[in-house]
């Protein structure tokens, strides 16, 4: 056990974490030149293409150091993002060190900054890495002083290294065996293993990551899930070196997978504790719980006879995703689609685009919205996932939000507009400090203020150069109230929406005027409506279309005026009828977005 | 016996103008004009047809801006036609011209070179207006050649722009008014579209603009002036000055196109057509002359109907049937078709279709809603 070191990697998007772990495995032996393949570990297309990675994955490496012996260097390559805190805290509890990678050129990001902390808070020894030291921009000292003011690391034994040509790859190495302490545990010790995460093959069946704690798992053993409450026999065993590679047992302190008959994701509840079959007394490891959605969409299929497939596809994304939630929902406006739970925008971002990506479906979201606590009359609380399902207001003592702590670095010269961002979505400044010309910026806010579009505002009013970050803080006390749409004099629920009460007015009106752009006209005038209850608090109004036919056709042209006619047939068949009015289905997501 | 012949129309491309408009996307050339008359009969060699089938009702020179050749041109052309084909008696030839490029005398001799019909280009009778479109005449020039058109000819055509984006509804009932007095037999009055890739479609947008307000106001005062509004675009005094050629297109008769924007649909043998869709470049159609081929009689039913509906008169189940074998209920969905009728968009009387005044305005939604598209 003295020889191995189990490590994740922290880092920002596109500072190299990936290419650094092709390097580590290449310089290993872990894969020949042939089976290399650029980001090993991204295996799927979205995480390759968006550079994120999305479930936690292992590499077992044989590397014989300077010392004469041969190592076990355990490599997680963790999520990077922030909708996967839990996640990412849990993989960090297999590990006992953390490599840091810091782009030199680029500096420290806020989300480096979320996951150091997390690496701090799992006690992990941390070894930061300046990376794309080849780069002209690369500046190490600077950067290397922002380590030490930002985050608070000495950065006197960090290695100086480029993934892409190669430099340093060895001194990293060299490095974690020498600074990065071996596991502890007891092999004698009876069973206990963490899950780190699981996913799903379909030749395979579930597929589960665990670091072994104490103990040793066997082949063939039978192991309980404590939290799943449920058993099942482990039918192989082994590690990734990346290939899968199968052993006899794990023993204490070494990360690998299990196979187990199990068919069904859910029953892999991340953080779980594994122990032996008949062993019902042990103490579960700490730090578990169960994930919950914070953010909600619905999707609904533009053609609804295409719902069917829409539920299989769901149902066959959450096989490798326990952590996104759905349920079937009915809209009066949009018929049959699926209401679902995730743990955050990017989480919700991936799902939509597997969905239309991997499935080929053609569908309208709605609005994401978050989970609210209802307080009622009769003192019970009633969650509130879906606008559409807001009581009675007479029946509503109060309502609580999400709130969320957002960390934002930025250059400091846009500092300006970004506060005046934050205070419009209702934050709270908690810090502010400056690294040189780079402010980091502390606010809390509710998550419903940051749901749809802040990042893109931020991203925006600040040419790109801002990061974000965010941890929920839990719920707070708002006046909230549903603002409901009405088209043409009927409700339109998958356009109502929940809003703090002093912005209620403001964002319905903006609302209306966006709908009145995107709505064509028709034969008659149609009515657009915001109201709170039955208070109409913003109006527009289409005007009636009075003309609708091509004034000429040079020369005989039918041909172009055929092929006109049939888009705009085409045109229509991506519209959706709401009582007499007929709304094209970007509508849902474009009337959302503001400015 | 006598054998009944089919009617034919045929029609110039002549791609050369002085310059372009900025709201013009039809293709032309700024170069010098160029005689292009071998290749128009390359063309017409190229629709191989037995021509003693047809007569030649009408012929039409458009642009471009084919007023920019000498008259003698027009006159081969016509001499040529007239020797190898069957032509009609009342015979209608028609001109595009730019009151820019014309002068009294030269009109009389486009009228010797066997131009029955010139059709002027005013499009506006304010010179703010004509500035603004690019025209090189101004609205004074325009007046002089209507005037001297109205004692020589006794068919004649003015073209007018109307909706533009910077013009009041006040500006056009002042026109319409001006138009009124000028007594032109035969009037198109186009309302702007912005067509993609024109100068005026990147500068403008129409949005704010009704043009179905300026739709009607033309309509009600063209009526109540005498006018018939036998086609959306389209207004004449008496029946004997609609346009024969454009009727040809809106009807679903035979027409051939020659040159290198040129369309031509022909129906070679009963219910066989051929088509050109000419979108070719001067020097590659020059090189490669017309694309032909054939149409579905199904796709030449659907463009029929959705010609012949532009004009206020019925369209014959029989016609449809005799040139492309289709019946209504081929090419018509005949549940939205009972619906549209309800609503008084159109008159269906088994026998034939019949636009409403109403229908018409809305006619893409119409088309859309009742042909069977393939989409």
């Amino acid at each position: 056990m003295k020889n191995i070191r189990n490590f994740a990697i922290i880092a920002h998007i596109d500072h190299g974490k990936s290419t650094l772990a092709d390097r580590l495995i290449e310089f290993c032996g872990g894969l020949n030149s042939r089976e290399m393949k650029s980001q090993v570990l991204d295996s799927m297309d979205i995480e390759r293409e968006r550079g994120i990675t999305i479930k936690a994955q292992t590499v077992c490496l044989k590397y014989k150091a300077k010392d004469g012996q041969i190592y076990q260097l355990n490599l997680l390559d963790t999520p990077g993002h922030v909708d996967f805190t839990y996640e990412v805290s849990r993989s960090l509890f297999a590990c006992e060190g953390s490599l840091l990678i810091v782009d030199a050129a680029q500096g420290v990001e806020a989300q480096t900054l979320a996951n150091t902390y997390l690496a701090i808070d799992a006690g992990h020894e941390i070894i930061p890495i300046l990376n794309k030291i080849d780069l002209p921009a690369a500046d190490v000292p600077a950067v290397k002083k922002q380590i030490e003011d930002i985050i608070g690391l000495d950065t006197s034994d960090a290695v100086e290294a480029s993934a892409k040509t190669g430099i340093g790859i060895q001194d990293i190495l060299e490095k974690i065996v020498e600074k990065l302490p071996a596991p502890k545990g007891n092999p004698e010790e009876k069973l206990k293993a963490l899950l780190i995460d699981s996913q799903y093959d379909s030749y395979l069946g579930v597929i589960t990551l665990v670091r072994i704690k104490d103990g040793v798992l066997k082949k063939g053993d039978t192991v309980r899930f404590m939290a799943a409450k449920s058993t099942y026999k482990v039918d192989r065993l082994g590690i990734f070196s990346p290939k899968m590679t199968d052993l006899k047992q794990l023993s204490a302190g070494e990360i690998g997978f299990i196979i187990t008959g199990m068919k069904n994701v859910a029953d892999c509840q991340i953080g779980d504790t594994i122990t032996g079959e008949k062993d019902l007394d042990a103490t579960p490891l700490p730090g578990f719980r169960k994930v919950e959605p914070v953010v909600f969409s619905s999707f609904f299929p533009t053609d609804a006879s295409d719902y069917p497939l829409l539920k299989s596809a769901v149902e066959k994304l959450s096989l490798n995703d326990a952590s996104f939630t759905h349920e079937p929902e009915q809209s009066s406006a949009l018929g049959y689609g699926i209401r679902c739970g995730f743990l955050g925008l990017l989480h919700m971002e991936v799902i939509q685009e597997r969905l239309s990506r991997e499935f080929d479906l053609d569908l309208i979201n709605t609005a994401p919205s978050v989970a609210y606590e209802i307080y009622l009359m009769n003192g019970k609380m009633m969650p509130l996932h879906n606008p559409a399902d807001y009581p009675d207001p007479t029946f509503i003592d109060y309502t609580k939000e999400p709130w969320i702590r957002v960390t934002i670095m930025l250059p400091d010269s846009y500092l300006g507009k970004v506060l005046e961002l934050c205070t419009q979505r209702r934050g709270v400044q908690e810090d502010l400090t400056y690294v040189g010309s780079r402010a980091m910026l502390v606010y809390k806010l509710p998550l419903n203020e940051i749901v749809f579009d802040f990042y893109d505002r931020l991203k925006s009013i600040t040419q790109g150069y801002a990061g974000f970050d965010y941890a929920p803080i839990g719920f707070e006390k708002g006046d909230l109230v549903k603002v409901s749409l009405l088209i043409n004099e009927e409700l339109v629920d998958a356009l109502s929406f929940m809003a703090h009460r002093s912005q209620a007015e403001a964002k319905g009106r903006a609302l209306c005027a966006r709908l009145k752009d995107l709505i064509p006209k028709h034969q008659f005038k149609i009515p657009i409506q915001a109201a709170i209850g039955g208070k109409v608090i913003a109006r527009e109004t289409i005007s009636a279309l009075r003309k609708d036919v091509t004034a000429k056709c040079y020369g005989g042209d039918i041909t172009r005026k055929k092929k006109l006619l049939e888009k705009q047939k085409k045109g229509k068949k991506k519209m959706r009828l709401f009582g007499k009015v007929e709304i094209p289905q970007n509508t849902f997501i474009k009337a959302l977005k503001s400015e | 016996m006598k054998q009944v012949k089919t009617p034919l129309s045929i029609y110039f491309h002549i791609p050369f103008c002085l310059q372009k408009c900025p709201y013009c996307a039809f293709y032309k050339e700024t170069s010098h004009p160029e005689d292009l008359t071998d290749f128009y009969w390359r063309d017409l060699n190229q629709y191989s047809f037995d021509r003693n089938q047809f007569f030649v009702q009408s012929i039409y020179f458009g642009g471009g801006t084919p007023s920019l050749f000498p008259p003698v041109f027009f006159k081969n052309i016509i001499a040529q036609l007239k020797k190898n084909f069957i032509v009609s008696d009342t015979l209608e030839v028609t001109l595009e011209i730019n009151p820019h490029t014309v002068s009294d005398s030269s009109l009389l001799s486009f009228k010797d070179a066997g131009i029955t019909r010139p059709s002027f280009g005013v499009q506006s009778l304010f010179n703010t207006n004509l500035k603004k479109l690019g025209r090189l005449h101004s609205a004074e020039k325009a007046l002089d050649v209507l005037a001297f058109a109205r004692n020589h000819f006794t068919s004649y055509s003015a073209d007018f722009i109307y909706g533009l984006p910077w013009q009041s509804l006040e500006d056009w009932e002042k026109q319409l008014t001006l138009i009124l007095d000028l007594n032109v037999p035969h009037l198109s009055l186009y309302s702007l579209s912005l067509e993609k890739g024109t100068p005026f479609a990147n500068r403008f947008h129409l949005d704010q603009l009704d043009q179905g307000e300026f739709y009607e106001t033309t309509r009600e005062v063209l009526i109540s002036g005498g006018y018939q509004h036998y086609e959306i675009s389209n207004f004449a005094k008496k029946e004997s000055d609609f346009s024969q050629h454009n009727l040809a297109y809106w009807r679903g008769d035979s027409y051939l196109g020659l040159g290198p924007s040129a369309h031509g649909r022909l129906e070679i043998s009963p219910q066989k057509w051929i088509t050109s869709e000419g979108e070719s470049h001067l020097n590659r159609w020059k090189k490669d002359g017309l694309n032909l081929h054939p149409i579905s009689p199904q796709d030449r039913g659907i463009e029929m109907l959705l010609m012949a509906l532009r004009l206020d008169a019925p369209f014959y189940e029989n016609f449809l049937q005799k040139h492309t074998q289709q019946t209504f209920g081929d090419l018509l969905d005949s549940k939205n078709l009972r619906k549209y009728v309800e609503q008084k968009w159109l008159s269906f009387d088994k026998k034939s279709l019949h636009t409403t005044a109403h229908g018409r305005q809305f006619l893409n939604t119409l088309l859309c809603e009742i042909l069977k598209l393939n989409i």
